[in-house]
């Protein structure tokens, strides 16, 4: 108990790693719940592995001009790397998409290889020293400064601002593209506020938690929510809270198995997800209608 | 003479590089009824997208005029009912909500002329009881009637509906076809209606676009009632 009290204090060591896990648990599910209503949920894996090629070529592209391993300022400089590279990447294949060419899985799957192809040659590269970049690509939430967790929770709070203020818009846009032009909405600019967010929010994920964990958050607690909630508006609430919860309590567990944090988030997830996918079945088999 | 509400002049419709309609030439007059007919893969789908701004024209002018002579034409566009994922937990008042979106600013709440047309639009299409229902959880019958709610609740001059009986039940056609006359009694809205050629149509609408040969051709009812 007095551990946990050890874990949960502000002068905790590690704080930095839980606030930046329960701050990525809440905001991720959000971005995800549009990713699911837009049936983008592949795209889900290929962007995490996008934003760390964007974040390897960042550290690549400074030790090739500057000869000295990324420092703690050098945060934004790998942060700069993970937009331009997914929110570009997302904005091609929109543009792509708006030509009227399908953006097939196919396609989606050749780019997450094509990532993952670039990410391992940049760091196999003799001017990369595995350890620096390694922490980075794990999500270095350990490592930053409390400076630089104030600049990701204040990107992360326009973020959920603009989630808020234009969730209607966004929502019309992921579940009926008919109507929203129908109802007279451009279409180009809310798909450009999604992307934008979406690339913004998967690379800060993956430089605080990983790309595994930020999958992870992206689809595990909406596909929770979608089950518990009764009404669509209450899925990115529902979701938000899964996953703050599923940061806390994956990192409580972390701390006493010695396990590390992302993987056991990831796994604590996936169980709270069959726990609850084999409680809906039973009640929908306990409380279905008896047939005359 | 009374002015048109949209007029389309040597229009070609269809998608970017796929011209399925050409030279259409067209004019919509207000609270006049019109049946679309023509047999399946004609345009039908095609022309209403256009109709409702959904397709932009590849070639030609359409042109949308307001009764008052300002502002933009709203047109309320009820899509065949698959369009809405059945894997999302959209209630009917959700799904209802969503045609007043355009009326609004992205960033206002829903004011109270909102809610008393979502409340309207309920009570038009009867389902006021299946607010809290889950529109997937729905009979077809019963998300149609939810399509045509939402497209009441964006204050349309124009009603646009894509195929509104098909694979209904008999019963469910009897049912939707009362719903549309007392809609047409009730409301000044223009009606365009798509579907196959079915006798009971011609209880509905005034006049009829015939959907043939890749153009659009306006033909008076009673060529299609003695047609049989």
């Amino acid at each position: 108990m007095e551990e946990l009290f050890t874990i949960l204090h502000p002068s905790y060591v590690l704080r930095n790693a839980l606030y930046g896990g329960i701050v990525a648990g809440i905001v991720l599910p959000l971005i995800g719940v549009f990713m699911y209503c837009r049936r983008m949920v592949f795209l889900g894996v290929t962007l995490p592995q996008l934003s760390t090629c964007g974040i390897a070529a960042a550290v690549f592209w400074h030790l090739s001009f500057h000869q000295q391993q990324p420092t703690h300022s050098d945060f934004l400089l790998a942060l700069l790397g993970s937009t331009i590279v997914t929110t570009g990447t997302l904005l091609l294949l929109a543009a792509f998409e708006r030509r009227g060419h399908e953006v097939g899985e196919s396609r989606i799957g050749t780019l997450y290889v094509l990532a993952g192809a670039v990410t391992i040659l940049l760091l196999a590269s003799e001017r990369v020293p595995e350890i620096g970049i390694v922490t980075l690509l794990r999500g270095q939430i350990i490592a930053i400064s409390d400076m630089d967790m104030a600049i990701l929770l204040v990107a992360f709070t326009g973020i959920v601002i603009l989630i808020t203020l234009f969730r209607r818009e966004l929502l019309l846009v992921s579940v009926d593209r008919d109507l929203a032009l129908s109802l007279g909405k451009q279409l180009w600019m809310w798909d450009l506020l999604l992307y934008g967010l979406v690339g913004l929010a998967i690379s800060l994920g993956v430089l605080m938690v990983g790309p595994l964990l930020t999958f992870a958050f992206l689809l595990l607690p909406t596909m929770m929510a979608i089950q518990l909630a009764k009404r669509f508006f209450l899925v990115p609430l529902f979701g938000g809270i899964l996953g703050a919860a599923i940061a806390l309590l994956g990192f409580i567990g972390s701390y006493f198995l010695d396990w590390p944090t992302g993987a056991t988030d990831s796994l604590f997830a996936c169980l709270l997800l069959g726990v609850i996918t084999l409680g809906q079945w039973l009640r929908r088999l306990v409380f279905r209608p008896i047939s005359r | 003479m009374t002015a048109p509400l949209i007029s389309l002049d040597k229009v070609t419709i269809g998608y970017p590089g796929v011209p399925i309609l050409e030279k259409v030439s067209v004019e919509i007059f207000p609270g006049d009824s019109y049946a679309v007919l023509g047999p399946n893969g004609s345009g039908k789908t095609a022309f209403l997208k256009t109709i409702a701004g959904i397709l932009s024209p590849l070639e030609g002018r359409l042109h949308r005029f307001t009764s008052e002579g300002k502002g933009s034409l709203r047109v309320g566009y009820v899509p065949q009912r698959a369009t809405l994922s059945g894997l999302l937990p959209l209630t009917v008042g959700e799904v209802i909500e969503m045609g007043t979106y355009g009326n609004v600013k992205p960033w206002q709440r829903l004011g109270k002329a909102e809610q008393e047309r979502i409340q309207w639009a309920k009570q038009e299409v009867e389902i006021e009881d299946l607010d809290q229902n889950r529109y997937a959880e729905l009979s077809g019958g019963q998300q149609q009637r939810t399509l045509i709610a939402r497209a009441l609740a964006s204050s349309p001059a124009v009603l646009v509906l894509d195929e509104p009986l098909a694979s209904l039940d008999k019963k469910t056609v009897q049912a939707m076809l009362r719903l549309l006359v007392k809609l047409k009694s009730d409301t000044d809205i223009t009606l365009l209606w798509a579907d196959h050629f079915i006798p009971e149509l011609l209880q509905v609408v005034q006049d009829v676009l015939e959907i043939d040969f890749g153009t659009v051709q306006p033909q008076p009812v009673e060529h299609f009632v003695q047609r049989g």
